[in-house]
């Protein structure tokens, strides 16, 4: 059994992790804890930086002045860590923003609100029996479904039993993305399950 | 200057990028695609400025624990420990080849991370078995879709329940999934519309901090 | 005896330290235990690969790395599969390959890295590491690739690259893969889709098999491989065995188990409810 010292670290810290719902929370797990948090922020903060250095720095530094504007005002940007000058860093953010917002709504348009509801109509030519009801239920599904969001009126009466279907929908919905999310979590647990093993040199 | 700090400039600006976003969609003139793409840019690099604004704010987080001995600074001691060596060595070498800083991550934030994820998986199970309990007819689809979506995963199913284990799962991913899912999509991107509608009018003020 | 007492009752409250324990076991006993299920083919494995094949000769291909490490366990394999098929199988085609989540330069080194050594680095492939801003990227690379990729991850220029001569944005792929765990194919859907009709194939996790289902029914992705039995199907159709394949087997032990758990939950509530009355 021959044990490495890097994946033998990798097990210990797993084990260490795994006994907040394995035991309870211990000083082990804080330990483990702090490690993730340390690595994780440290390692962000590097990915954001070779970031910046690939394309905005070093265009910058061939000739591209155009660049120097965002880089000042990412440096604008760490003002809002002091009360007196986080005013300043709002015109960064406010960008930001703006920029993500007009995208999301961009593509919201296109892929989601249009797509989908031309996805939803029938085409009663070139459908068989089954094929024509399914696509029916699912027309209905999605009617009922965005009905039950309407919160501007009592869903009561007919509106009510619409909004009822809708919610049954919802139901089957959540449980279909439950049972795939529960085979994917699994892998994630068997993964862990694995480099423990490995690192002890179970396997 | 003290007409910077009015909140006014931070929402006008904030309509205007999601105005000149739009009109580049809705127009498509060169000069509004021109002023698009380099604000698309602007955006890019602004998210890799912020991207180190976590780590500096946990650094004076727990800097302030440790001069303080707040309860638990030994653990800060360990987060700036650990923070502080993985942005040493990857200075060194942003192309991430140090050794002790490929060791950090191949061997404990990588680790560590999936090993975090797993919770979500423990607990998903747990709640399997605590939370999925048939009390009325919501929990009995949510119950019995989760059970067919389950049973379509695994293959092994074929052998208790014959090679028609897969269809009820299968039915149900195509059909009322695909209803109500499609219903969300749409829910939440009226949502979206609502939040960009919000941003132009300059009603949207969640990101103007105060102060602290 | 009082209900709380009672074997039913305590039954239905098992701690979760019990479960997690027995959790951990039960995924256990198939790696020290190998069971050997056979893999099932699905079509929608079949149409990802189908989309793979449509790659015409000579294409361009995006890579996408949008996977978190943790949830390389399910996209790890599809990826390692994909990249092996283009560069063994596939030489011809040009790779360029990015990631909008920053644990992409992990994922890279952990399951790409050592395939692309058999690459022409430059010609066939290119690798440009982490762009951040995830929309904004997306949306720019769809219009802009090279307005905001200047350099390659190493540092070399663009222009330098023989692969980037003709890549300038999203109507010049031929197909875009996209391995993600954060919904950032969505982003792609909108910006090189729907605005230029790009192909695109995505691999992601089991959760989001529903919202993959929607998007290849409305026509917007031409495959998607989902999760760890998507990564092991994919990996038998394009005959690169890799960790999905092998950890196949655990996965269908474990589901069983999650089966019989929700199973064993109602049992046990009905019976305590029927005591208690």
């Amino acid at each position: 059994m021959v044990l490495e010292l890097g994946p033998l670290v990798g097990a210990t810290l797993i084990l260490m992790l795994f006994s907040w719902f394995l035991y309870k929370q211990t000083v082990l797990y804080d330990i483990a804890e702090g490690v993730l948090i340390g690595t994780g922020a440290g390692y962000s903060f590097i990915m954001g930086i070779k970031a910046v250095r690939d394309n905005a720095v070093l265009p910058l530094l061939r000739g591209e002045t155009v660049w120097i504007i965002p880089i000042i005002l990412g440096f604008v940007i760490y003002l809002q860590l002091s009360d007196e000058t986080i005013h300043f860093s709002r015109i960064p953010i406010a960008i930001i923003i703006g920029v993500g917002t007009g995208l999301s709504v961009r593509r919201v348009l296109l892929a989601e609100i249009i797509a989908q509801t031309r996805a939803s109509m029938i085409d009663f030519s070139a459908l068989d029996t089954v094929g024509l009801i399914n696509s029916i239920l699912i027309l209905v599904g999605t009617i009922t479904t965005i009905a039950y969001f309407t919160l501007s009126r009592e869903q009561t009466g007919a509106f009510g039993t619409v909004t009822r279907i809708g919610r049954l929908y919802l139901m089957a919905t959540f449980g279909a993305m439950f049972g795939n999310a529960i085979f994917g979590n699994i892998a994630v647990v068997a993964g862990r399950v694995e480099e423990i093993l490995r690192g002890f040199g179970l396997m | 200057m003290s007409f910077i700090r009015r909140t006014e400039i931070p929402i006008t600006i904030a309509a205007i990028m999601t105005l000149i976003m739009l009109l580049d969609l809705f127009t498509g003139d060169p000069t509004l695609r021109a002023a698009s793409t380099m604000l698309q840019s602007w955006a890019i690099i602004l998210a890799g400025f912020a991207l180190g604004i976590g780590a500096v704010s946990l650094l004076r987080l727990h800097t302030t624990n440790i001069k303080r001995k707040r309860p638990g600074w030994y653990g800060s001691v360990l987060i700036i420990f650990f923070t502080a060596a993985v942005l040493v060595t990857g200075l060194m070498d942003l192309n991430l080849a140090n050794p002790i800083l490929r060791f950090i991550l191949d061997n404990m934030y990588m680790r560590l991370y999936a090993a975090a994820w797993a919770f979500e998986g423990i607990f998903l199970i747990y709640g399997l078995y605590r939370a999925f309990k048939i009390r009325n007819l919501d929990s009995l689809i949510l119950s019995v879709t989760a059970f067919f979506c389950i049973i379509r995963n695994a293959a092994v199913a074929e052998v208790f329940f014959g090679p028609a284990a897969f269809a009820p799962g299968t039915w149900i991913l195509d059909v009322p999934n695909l209803g109500g899912i499609r219903a969300l999509m749409i829910a939440s991107s009226l949502g979206i519309l609502m939040l960009g509608l919000r941003t132009l009018l300059g009603k949207e003020r969640g990101y103007i901090r105060t102060g602290g | 005896m009082s209900a709380k007492k009672s074997l039913m009752y305590r039954l239905s409250n098992v701690p979760h330290q019990v479960i997690g324990a027995l959790t951990l076991i039960v995924i256990a006993l198939p790696y020290l235990m190998p069971v050997g299920i056979p893999l099932k083919i699905t079509p929608y494995s079949e149409q990802f690969k189908a989309a793979l094949d449509a790659v015409p000769e000579g294409g361009n291909v995006a890579f996408s790395l949008d996977s978190a490490m943790g949830g390389t366990t399910e996209t790890g394999g599809m990826i390692r599969a994909t990249i092996k098929y283009f560069i063994y199988d596939r030489p011809d085609v040009h790779i360029v390959m990015w990631g909008m989540h920053y644990d992409c330069v992990l994922v890279f080194n952990t399951f790409v890295a050592d395939v692309l050594e058999d690459a022409d680095y430059g010609k066939e492939v290119a690798w440009f590491g982490y762009i951040p801003g995830t929309d904004a990227a997306i949306a720019k690379l769809s219009d802009d690739l090279k307005g905001i990729l200047s350099v390659d991850f190493y540092g070399t220029p663009v222009a330098q690259l023989e692969i980037m001569d003709n890549i300038n944005g999203a109507p010049d792929f031929d197909l875009l893969l996209s391995f993600d765990t954060y919904g950032h194919a969505d982003s792609y859907v909108g910006h090189w889709y729907e605005r230029y009709k790009t192909k695109i194939a995505i691999g992601m996790l089991s959760g989001s098999i529903p919202v993959a289902t929607m998007r290849f029914t409305a026509g917007q992705i031409v495959g998607f491989c989902g999760g760890v039995k998507g990564a092991a199907e994919l990996e038998a159709l394009l005959k690169y065995p890799g960790p999905a394949y092998t950890n196949y087997d655990v996965m269908n032990v474990a589901n069983l188990f999650a089966i019989g758990l929700l199973l064993f939950g109602n049992i046990t509530y009905f019976l305590t409810k029927k005591e208690e009355r």
